[in-house]
């Protein structure tokens, strides 16, 4: 199978890149003519994170409710609820 | 008030909050050619329509005019656009990802509203800060 690569190169490969580029770890809009180094914002690399994984975190209830409610979930939630009162 | 700061208000105001008080700056019979759009956009709910569009994917966004000339009723404003795309735009699932984008605005203004403005910004930069589009890569030659 042909890489989509060498499909795309003749497209884009003579267009003018973008001045500015957001950072792959934490979003910031970056000049890349700045002489700066760019120092990723911690929270600011946890918000894009949580940002990317909102469908997932959207429907962790849902999945874990599923889960909860299936034999080994219930018995998972038995064996918790034991170890628990055993304490 | 000037041709320039009814240029600058058309700009920069709907990005604070403001688009309801710039649509009276907008005739009912404006004419907005923007670049890549297959049809000018008319009055001010073509103007707002355009607008929330891209509201509705930078919802922080802000728009700064950077340089301004003005001859008789034209306007031509150089400006630069940053924001978070936390919206859908044009299809494109929302990101996260923070973009810059640089542009600039040709406005005819009388009686203190734009008759006709021509939009034209950097789309292929913000479509390459969005994924949309693969960053540059080089020409390959054989």
């Amino acid at each position: 199978m042909m890489d989509a690569r060498v499909l795309i190169r003749p497209m884009f490969g003579s267009f003018p890149q973008s001045r500015y580029m957001p950072c792959v770890e934490c979003g910031t809009s970056l000049d890349r003519t700045a002489s700066a180094p760019h120092v990723c914002d911690a929270e600011q690399v946890l918000d894009l994170r949580l940002f990317q994984l909102r469908d997932e975190v959207a429907a962790f209830d849902a999945q874990l409710a599923e889960w909860l409610a299936s034999a080994r979930g219930r018995f998972a939630a038995w064996i918790a609820e034991r170890d628990r009162r055993s304490r | 008030m000037d041709v320039k700061e009814i240029a600058r208000r058309l700009i920069e105001e709907p990005w604070r909050g403001k688009l309801d008080e710039v649509l009276e700056l907008v005739g009912e019979d404006a004419v907005a050619h923007v670049a890549g759009s297959p049809a000018p956009l008319t009055g001010k709910d073509g103007f707002r329509d355009f607008v929330t569009t891209y509201l509705t994917a930078f919802p922080d966004g802000t728009i700064t005019v950077d340089d301004q000339i003005a001859e008789g009723d034209i306007v031509v404003s150089r400006w630069t656009g940053r924001g978070t795309n936390t919206g859908e735009l044009m299809g494109i699932r929302p990101t996260g990802r923070q973009v810059t984008i640089e542009g600039i605005s040709y406005a005819r203004i009388s009686d203190a509203k734009v008759r006709e403005t021509w939009i034209t910004w950097d789309t292929l930069a913000m479509m390459q800060q969005l994924g949309a589009v693969p960053e540059t890569i080089p020409a390959q030659t054989t």
